[in-house]
């Protein structure tokens, strides 16, 4: 297990990690969405600020936790490119398994 | 043997040699200052080699006030104005001059950085600083303690003239002078410390003044600008003080540490948007004070890599 972290920074926003680890998710979302708050980067279309949210608070946990997959500086579009890179290997591994070797 | 009424005549008891070391250092024009606290000191273990005395010196200017270095490089318009020695005349018959009193030494220095700084440097005249003496060739001259630690000069005066015009003739000036307060320690327990030019890498602190760009509710917007010149210090620093950790917030009356919650920034307006505990904020009175502030220097500069800052004092925001 990593060293637990007590802030993380999630496209430019940074969190006190170690506060918000001990809050509830819909906590984290009511702050958020208070009028005056600046917890979501403005760039995050509204549509997506639920889902943005849900994984902040996600990253947020895992570094007070210690995840050795944490980085103290997240990108979420990067994350994004990054699983859809992983799972594509992942299919591209399926294909080649089933090809056989021509006589 | 008992020593009682047994004058130094020299011979047996004598300590002077007269060989001359293969390896000396002579004093060069001083090229630069090291101001400091008075409890400011280098260890033997500080001077191991030149690399760990001015790693050394570079923490002690991040370092809190009362234990701090305050580097000045380039200076300039050197003179040494110590007195001649004070001489009376002995003899009856026939009569020669001896010395009596040894002065002190004295010495006046220039520098060449503007009106500003020479405002900032007339705070010095307050604060009962020590003096180390850096000569061109990077030997940095101060005095040894009992201890064996090295420290500078105690002073009598660190005093700064009005600055002058330039003229047709010569540049503007700025001048200040020092007064050391001990023949002793300037000459009998000299010590120095012979280092590179690396030792002019090493920069004061700049002064920084938080401002209050806007509040609603538990979420402030606050600006950074460097006293004097104004610059904005989100121009260079955005991301780096762009975390929880950079900043620290404090109850006015209680003096209780307030949890920051978040920091955003705000590209428009240059400001970071500090984000205070609901539930703490909530809690305050109307009318209670909390004391926003950035990071101790030596935070900031070994943490968050935004060397060479400090804030002048806490931002006060009152809760409505």
């Amino acid at each position: 297990m990593g060293k637990r972290q007590t802030e993380i920074r999630i496209d430019n926003v940074s969190f006190n990690a170690k506060y918000w680890a001990q809050k509830t998710l819909a906590e984290f979302k009511t702050e958020a969405n208070k009028p005056d708050a600046a917890m979501v980067p403005p760039d995050v279309r509204a549509e997506d600020r639920d889902a943005w949210l849900k994984q902040a608070f996600d990253l947020i946990k895992k570094a007070d936790a210690g995840d050795d997959s944490y980085k103290p500086d997240v990108n979420t579009e990067e994350l994004k490119l990054e699983a859809e890179l992983a799972k594509n290997m992942e299919a591209d591994k399926t294909k080649d398994k089933g090809k056989t070797t021509p006589q | 043997m008992d020593i009682l009424n047994l004058p130094n005549c020299g011979g047996v008891t004598g300590t002077f040699n007269s060989g001359v070391n293969l390896c000396d250092i002579i004093k060069d024009i001083p090229y630069g200052l090291l101001l400091m606290d008075s409890g400011v000191e280098f260890s033997e273990a500080e001077r191991a080699d030149v690399e760990t005395f001015v790693a050394a010196i570079k923490t002690k200017t991040r370092a809190a006030r009362g234990s701090r270095v305050y580097p000045m490089w380039d200076l300039v318009n050197f003179e040494d104005t110590t007195k001649e020695a004070t001489r009376g005349t002995v003899g009856n018959l026939s009569t020669s001059d001896i010395k009596l009193v040894d002065a002190v030494p004295g010495f006046k220095f220039g520098h060449y950085k503007g009106e500003l700084f020479h405002q900032k440097l007339s705070k010095a005249e307050r604060e009962r600083l020590r003096l180390m003496i850096i000569d061109q060739n990077f030997a940095v001259y101060g005095t040894k303690k009992a201890s064996g630690a090295m420290t500078g000069y105690s002073l009598n005066e660190f005093s700064v003239d009005p600055s002058k015009f330039a003229t047709p003739q010569g540049a503007a000036q700025y001048p200040f002078n020092v007064v050391l307060a001990s023949l002793l320690e300037y000459k009998d327990n000299l010590a120095f410390v012979q280092t590179d030019a690396t030792l002019a890498n090493i920069s004061g602190l700049v002064d920084v003044n938080l401002s209050l760009f806007n509040q609603a509710s538990n979420v402030m917007k606050v600006r950074v600008l460097t006293d004097g010149d104004q610059q904005d210090l989100y121009d260079l620093y955005d991301t780096e003080l762009g975390v929880v950790g950079a900043w620290t917030l404090i109850n006015k009356a209680t003096g209780a540490s307030i949890t920051i919650t978040s920091v955003t920034l705000d590209a428009t307006n240059n400001a970071w948007i500090i984000t205070i505990d609901n539930t703490a904020w909530t809690a305050l009175a109307s009318g209670a004070k909390v004391l926003l502030n950035l990071a101790a220097a030596s935070v900031l500069s070994a943490t968050y890599l935004v060397d060479g800052y400090e804030s002048t004092g806490t931002l006060e925001i009152t809760k409505p």
